[in-house]
């Protein structure tokens, strides 16, 4: 079973890893995080936190364009092209196909994470003269926050199209960064009762994405609980699990 | 013991919206297709014989009806561990070498990972392309892509080939390069699964032969039973004049013009008639031959 | 061209994001010390256990009934 989704994982990787759209999100990203070390009109102490957080914040946006880039495009492309054809012509599950698209959109994602991750760190050894523990964690988290988009993705591509997916992911994206605040006083404010139903529904669907950001935590260099990382990272597994299930079952079923 | 191909009243509808109602691809499609032969499967474009091999593949679901390989349901994907298969354009990521598509094929047909790298060099040397194996396959022409698509349909050693259109984009020299690796895969025992146009080929190829029309069985056989009708004989003669012809009219004859001359076409039942009319024209006879319809004749009678 | 303008929409679209979880956070503060954020983890992880508990028995029941009409 591991070696079909393995080897579709692989041509998934080599597929995206040579699309324009991942180079040029990679370059870009990595060129904000070179050209934050322009902040030199603030004193030391602060200029360090604001390039802490706008590096991460680059990582984060510059992870999930990826998983949307990338994961919005693969699936619908192989049925277009019929690429898919030769594929699933071998004893290899509609699911297992799926999971292997998934885990290449994620490596190539995480291949983009990484070359960014590295430019910070040199960025912060250029600063503070030393490594910075707490990057570990934040990019840890940030990139199963990034896991959790890229299924999204991957997911409603099985049934999408490549823009109708872009949208969708990008639309629970911002939805479930801003849940708990924004979708959480909608439910509060909302009178009637099917009204309050409907964001209610919204609200547990969408990704609870927050919860992910540890970004105050490498500014500020505050302890995370070690019980709410563990949760945090059940979490995002079971969500990824649970959204990866449903785009296998959507393409179980489909004609291609 | 099961066949390699069952289809038992196998159908499939598609519906085409509310106003423009359903279309019938397949109706009722009852074969089975014996192990070790090549079986050609013929019909006109359109008329399902795509469809059913995506139905055998599980690439689409059957509306009705039900089929198997080897006796086990096409819907389960380990039953495609003894199937290869050849869309009829195969498409593969431009970037991939042919070395990388087979190896790749060999590995999901289950191959062990010790033998692939060798198992892909052999489908490529069997298909002729050993030397095209580390260039991109974008670079590569239609024919020799569709010789990539061969070479991954057979690299896993399976016991059933699918092949849509196995010779489509081929040279002549490519399409009995093809013709023989047919026929040698039906010497190893293996069942082939021909779909294909080229009805001069399914005639050489071919053991057993099924004929589509609109999505329904026309004929199914071998060459010589779809070809059907009896012998006939054929006259050449040099010219004929408008008496003879106006004389022939009056017996069940077919006059044609040939290149070489005119031909008469008779059954056996009437041939001494036509001899006798044909004498007292003082026609000069240039040849006579038997002649059976050709499969091409039998397709068009059928399927047109 | 094409790559280009797509890329720039989004890239627009996704720093549009940027004030919307900036707000949340500057008023929340620390998440991990906000209740609201474990107990909204727990209830979608009961959820999604519940929906795949149903699916399962659903399932099952389906599998007894096809065998018991297959029996009967």
């Amino acid at each position: 079973m591991m070696t079909g989704i393995w080897t579709i994982a692989k041509m998934s990787l080599l597929e995206n890893s040579r699309k324009q759209v991942f180079h040029v999100l990679c370059l870009l990203m990595l060129a904000i995080i070179a050209g934050s070390t322009l902040l030199s009109i603030f004193t030391e102490g602060v200029q360090i936190k604001i390039l802490k957080d706008l590096c991460m914040t680059c990582i984060l946006f510059g992870g999930a364009a990826m998983a949307i880039a990338l994961g919005s495009s693969g699936i619908p492309n192989d049925v277009e092209s019929r690429t898919i054809h030769p594929l699933i012509a071998r004893p290899l599950t509609r699911a297992q196909y799926v999971m292997g698209k998934f885990i290449g959109t994620f490596i190539t994602v995480s291949i983009g994470v990484a070359a960014m991750t590295v430019a910070f760190s040199a960025l912060i050894f250029m600063f503070q003269h030393s490594f910075d523990t707490y990057v570990g964690l934040a990019v840890l988290f940030t990139l199963l926050e990034v896991a959790i988009i890229t299924a999204i993705a991957t997911t409603v591509s099985t049934f999408a199209t490549p823009a109708v997916t872009t949208v969708l992911t990008f639309l629970a994206y911002v939805g479930g960064t801003i849940k708990i605040g924004y979708v959480g006083g909608l439910i509060e404010r909302s009178s009637g009762g099917l009204t309050k139903a409907l964001y209610s529904m919204i609200y547990h669907a969408l990704p609870n994405l927050e919860c992910f950001n540890l970004k105050t935590s490498l500014v500020h260099h505050d302890a995370v609980p070690a019980a709410y990382l563990g949760q945090v990272a059940l979490y995002g597994v079971c969500y990824i699990a649970f959204v990866l299930v449903l785009g296998m079952s959507f393409f179980a079923r489909k004609e291609v | 013991m099961a066949h390699p191909i069952e289809t038992e009243n196998l159908s499939k509808v598609y519906a085409l919206g509310r106003r423009k109602g359903t279309r019938i691809a397949l109706d009722g499609l009852s074969i089975e297709v014996p192990e070790g032969v090549v079986f050609g499967f013929l019909g006109p474009n359109g008329a399902g014989k795509t469809t059913t091999i995506k139905m055998l593949l599980d690439f689409v679901h059957p509306t009705s009806g039900s089929a198997t390989m080897f006796g086990k349901p096409t819907t389960e994907a380990s039953t495609r561990r003894a199937v290869g298969y050849l869309p009829e354009q195969p498409y593969f990521h431009k970037f991939l070498k042919p070395m990388e598509v087979v190896s790749m094929h060999a590995t999901l047909a289950g191959v062990e990972r010790r033998m692939v790298r060798e198992k892909a060099l052999n489908a490529l040397e069997r298909t002729g392309i050993a030397e095209y194996a580390d260039t991109p396959i974008g670079k590569l022409s239609k024919g020799l892509t569709q010789r990539v698509g061969i070479a991954q349909a057979i690299v896993g050693d399976p016991k059933l080939l699918i092949l849509d259109e196995p010779t489509s984009g081929l040279d002549p020299i490519g399409r009995r390069h093809i013709r023989d690796l047919i026929l040698e895969l039906r010497k190893e025992g293996k069942t082939v699964f021909l779909s294909s146009h080229l009805l001069s080929e399914v005639e050489s190829t071919c053991d057993t032969v099924a004929v589509l029309k609109r999505g329904t069985l026309v004929a199914y056989g071998t060459p010589d039973e779809v070809r059907g009708g009896d012998q006939r004989l054929s006259i050449q003669v040099q010219e004929l004049d408008k008496q003879t012809r106006d004389s022939l009219r009056f017996i069940d004859v077919t006059v044609e013009e040939r290149a070489g001359g005119v031909t008469v076409v008779a059954s056996p039942d009437n041939i001494y008639e036509v001899m006798r009319t044909l004498e007292k024209s003082d026609a000069r006879i240039v040849r006579v031959q038997t002649e059976r319809e050709s499969l091409e004749e039998a397709f068009l009678r059928l399927a047109a | 061209m094409r790559i280009v303008r797509t890329l720039a929409a989004s890239l627009a679209l996704i720093a549009l994001a940027g004030p919307c979880h900036a707000d949340g956070a500057e008023e929340l503060g620390h998440h991990w010390y906000v209740p609201t954020y474990r107990m909204e983890m727990q209830t979608q992880i009961a959820i999604m256990a519940g929906f795949a508990l149903a699916v399962l028995a659903a399932s099952w029941l389906a599998k007894v009934i096809r065998t018991r009409r297959s029996r009967g």
